[in-house]
C-alpha cells in the first residue's frame, strides 16, 4: 500500500487537510521549515509546488510565487532535495509534487519516479499532463510505486471520470471551479454534488482544491470529500511575511484553524 | 513519408497532442468534433469561401519581384498575403474559426497576439459578425506595436495587457488560456498559430492552406513547372504551414522555414527553436521543440519581430523537420533589416519584419540556386506596424 493510500485508510471518517506550498519560496531555503510548520499545525499530506516559468493554470498569487521561486533558483531538483531533507529531519507526512509537464519531462519520467522514491515523495501531479494512452509519466511512476494523481474538473463528463480514475492512484483531485487557482470561490452545493458523481465511478479518495480559502469552506466540504487542498491563501500569507519564521507561523496559524474546522 | 495529418490523439509523430488542464479537455474534444462535422458542411464552406473572396480579397496575387531577383541573382516570386484585408495571412484563420465558433453557439471570442496581426484579424472579424472580442497582448509588444493596438480598439475589441513573464507572445497565450479555463462555456479561444493543443495545429493549418493551394496553381501557371523552393518565416508557423502544406507531396520543392535569429543563434539571443536545436518539451498544450533551460524552464526569446518572438513552434513543423521534408534556418535581426530595406527600395513594398526574415534567407538561397533558381516567398504581412521599430533600429525619431 502506498503512503498516500495508508494515510487515507488511517484517516477514514475524517477529511484530511492538504496544504500546498511553492518550493524555494519565499526564500530559497524556506521550504523545509515551512513543511515542518505545516506538519506541526496538523496537516495530513503536503503538496510541494514545483515552480514553472509559464504556470497557465495558476492565478496571480501562485504566479508571483513561481516567479520568486525561480529567481531564488528553485527547481524540480531542489523540490526533491527539500522533500529528502524534510524526511531526514524526521518529517512524517506524505509529500506530493505538483507542477507542470515540461520540468517533469525535461527531468525524465523514469528518473523523476526513481528520485521521488529516493526522496520519499509519494505522488506526482502534473497539471497539464493528462494520463493519456499510452501514459509515459504513469508508466514510470507506476514502476516505482509512486502515485500518479489526476485532476477532475467540473467540465469532465462521467465516462471520462472512470477512464481518468483507472489511470490514477493515491487520490483524485477535484478542481472546484472553472478557473485558475486562487481566483474563485467554490460553490459548496455544486462541489458536493460533483463528489457524489465522482464516487459512482471510482473508489479512489477524492480531494477538492482551487477556490478554498477559509475554515468555513473546509467544514462545508468535509461532508463530501476525503481531503481539502489549500494553496493560494497559504502562499499569499507566506508572501506577506517578512521572513521564513514569520511565514512559518502565518501558514501554521491558517492550517491549524482549518484543521479545527475539519474536526 | 506518411501523409501530414494528425492521428487520433492529435499527434504528428511524437509531436502535438492535448497537454492542457482537465477543465479544457472536454472543450477541445468538442472543438475537434465541431471542426470535423461543421467544417465539412457545404454551407459552412460556401460561406467561408464567399467571405474569403469578397471580404478578405482572395485570391491574393503571386508577384514576380523582378528587381529584387536581379539583385539577389535568381527568380523571386512573392505570395502577396500583405494585400489581404488587415494586411496579413492571419485573417484566413480568424474568418474560419469565428464562423465555426458562431455555429457552436459561442458568445465571446478571445485571442492572443504578438505583433498584433492576429489580434487585428480577430477584432476585425468579430466586428464583422458582431461578437464580443478580448485580445491578450504582452505589455512589451503593446509598446512596440502601438498602431495595431489602436486598430484593435477602433474595431471594438478590448485589448488586455499582460505583465507576467517576458511580457510577450508566450505570456499572452498563458493569459488567454487562463481566461478560457474561466469562461470555457461561453467563449471560443481563437488561437492564431498552428500551435496549442489539438485540434488547433490542424485546424489553423487547414484555414491557412488556401495560401498554398492558390500559390501552387499560380506558380505553375507562370513558370510551367514547380519552383525550386518555397520560403516562409516561422514563429508558431501558421503562414509557413499554410503555404507549405499543399507542396508537401511535391518532393522536388524545398520547403524552408526561417526562424528569428535575433542577435545570432550562437549568442543565445534568438527565437529559433528548430534552427537552434532546442530540445523537445511540452508548452501551451502541445509537445514540440521548446527553448528551455536544463530545468525545463521556458527561456525568454529575442527578436525584432514580435510575431516571431516565441520559444516553441507548431508540432507539424517539428515533425516535418524530423521527417527531413522541410528545412529550418534562421535570419538575424540585422539580415532582416537589410532585406526589409531591399524590398522597400527595389519593389516598393514595405514588408512586415516577420516576413522580411524570409526575404533575408532568400538572398542566401539565391546564391546557392544560381540564376536559374526560382524561389517563392510567402510575404505574410505588410510592415506599416513596424515603422517605429525600424526607425528606432536606424536611430531615427519619426515622431519629431
Amino acid at each position: 500500500m502506498s503512503a498516500l493510500a495508508t494515510t487515507f485508510a488511517q484517516g477514514t471518517g475524517r477529511t484530511l487537510l492538504v496544504p500546498y506550498m511553492t518550493v524555494g519560496f519565499p526564500q530559497a531555503d524556506s521550504t523545509v521549515a515551512l513543511m515542518d510548520a505545516l506538519e506541526d499545525a496538523g496537516a495530513d499530506i503536503i503538496e510541494l509546488g514545483v515552480p514553472f516559468s509559464d504556470p497557465a493554470a495558476d492565478g496571480p498569487v501562485i504566479q508571483r510565487a513561481n516567479d520568486q521561486a525561480l529567481a531564488n533558483r528553485a527547481s524540480l531538483t531542489s523540490a526533491l532535495a527539500a522533500a529528502a531533507s524534510y524526511r531526514d529531519g524526521g518529517g512524517k507526512l506524505p509529500v506530493v509534487l505538483m507542477g507542470y509537464a515540461n520540468p517533469f519531462l525535461r527531468f525524465g519520467p523514469a528518473r523523476l519516479a526513481r528520485e521521488c522514491n529516493q526522496a520519499g515523495v509519494s505522488g506526482v501531479l502534473a497539471v497539464d499532463w493528462p494520463a493519456g494512452d499510452p501514459d509515459e509519466l504513469g508508466a514510470a511512476t507506476g514502476e516505482e510505486g509512486v502515485d500518479r494523481i489526476s485532476l477532475i474538473a467540473p467540465t469532465t463528463p462521467e465516462e471520462r471520470i472512470a477512464s481518468i480514475a483507472a489511470k490514477s492512484s493515491g487520490y483524485l483531485y477535484y478542481v472546484s471551479i472553472k478557473g485558475v487557482t486562487g481566483t474563485g470561490k467554490a460553490s459548496h452545493s455544486e462541489a458536493l454534488a460533483a463528489a457524489a458523481k465522482i464516487r459512482k465511478q471510482t473508489g479512489l479518495p477524492i480531494a477538492i482544491g482551487f477556490g478554498i480559502s477559509t475554515p468555513q469552506d473546509c467544514a462545508a466540504l468535509a461532508a463530501g470529500f476525503d481531503a481539502v487542498v489549500v494553496g493560494s491563501c497559504l502562499v499569499a500569507a507566506a508572501a506577506a511575511a517578512g521572513s521564513t519564521s514569520a511565514a512559518a507561523s502565518a501558514i501554521g496559524k491558517i492550517v491549524s484553524e482549518m484543521k479545527a474546522a475539519l474536526q | 513519408m506518411p501523409e501530414s495529418q494528425p492521428d487520433t490523439p492529435g499527434c504528428f509523430g511524437a509531436f502535438g497532442g492535448v497537454y492542457v488542464a482537465e477543465t479544457l479537455q472536454p472543450a477541445l474534444e468538442q472543438l475537434a468534433l465541431a471542426w470535423q462535422s461543421i467544417g465539412r458542411q457545404q454551407q459552412f464552406r460556401d460561406e467561408l469561401a464567399e467571405l474569403l473572396a469578397t471580404y478578405v480579397g482572395r485570391p491574393t496575387p503571386l508577384y514576380r519581384a523582378e528587381r529584387l531577383g536581379e539583385k539577389y541573382g535568381c527568380g523571386i516570386w512573392l505570395k502577396r498575403e500583405d494585400l489581404s484585408h488587415t494586411g496579413a495571412h492571419k485573417i484566413n484563420n480568424t474568418v474560419g474559426q469565428i464562423l465555426l465558433a458562431q455555429r457552436m453557439g459561442k458568445k465571446r471570442i478571445i485571442a492572443e497576439t504578438g505583433a498584433g496581426q492576429h489580434g487585428v484579424a480577430t477584432a476585425t472579424v468579430c466586428a464583422r459578425v458582431g461578437i464580443e472580442c478580448v485580445v491578450y497582448m504582452g505589455s512589451r509588444d503593446i509598446a512596440r506595436q502601438a498602431p495595431n493596438v489602436y486598430r484593435m480598439r477602433l474595431l471594438g475589441a478590448q485589448v488586455r495587457a499582460v505583465d507576467s513573464g517576458s511580457r510577450t507572445l508566450k505570456d499572452a497565450l498563458n493569459e488567454a488560456l487562463r481566461d478560457w479555463v474561466t469562461n470555457v462555456d461561453s467563449t471560443h479561444y481563437a488561437i492564431g498559430s498552428v500551435a496549442g493543443p489539438h485540434p488547433y495545429p490542424q485546424m489553423v493549418r487547414d484555414f491557412n492552406a488556401v495560401v498554398g493551394k492558390e500559390c501552387r496553381q499560380q506558380i505553375q501557371q507562370v513558370l510551367g513547372k514547380m519552383p525550386d523552393a518555397v520560403v516562409a518565416c516561422v514563429g508558431g508557423g501558421s503562414n509557413a504551414i499554410g503555404i507549405f502544406h499543399p507542396f508537401i507531396p511535391d518532393r522536388q520543392v524545398r520547403l524552408i522555414g526561417v526562424e528569428a535569429g535575433g542577435q545570432g543563434i550562437e549568442s543565445g539571443e534568438h527565437a529559433a527553436p528548430l534552427a537552434g536545436r532546442a530540445p523537445a518539451g511540452i508548452l501551451h498544450g502541445m509537445r514540440t521543440y521548446v527553448m528551455q533551460d536544463d530545468h525545463g524552464q521556458i527561456m525568454a526569446t529575442a527578436s525584432l519581430a514580435a510575431g516571431l518572438d516565441y520559444p516553441a513552434v507548431g508540432p507539424e513543423h517539428a515533425w516535418l523537420r524530423d521527417q527531413g521534408r522541410a528545412e529550418y534556418v534562421a535570419a538575424t535581426d540585422s539580415e532582416t533589416l537589410a532585406a526589409f530595406d531591399d524590398l522597400c527600395r527595389l519593389e516598393g513594398i514595405i514588408p512586415a519584419l516577420e516576413s522580411a526574415h524570409a526575404i533575408a534567407h532568400a538572398k542566401k538561397l539565391a546564391g546557392e540556386l544560381g540564376a536559374d533558381g526560382q524561389i517563392v516567398i510567402n510575404l505574410s504581412g505588410r510592415g506599416d506596424k513596424d515603422l517605429q521599430t525600424v526607425a528606432e533600429a536606424a536611430g531615427i525619431d519619426i515622431q519629431s
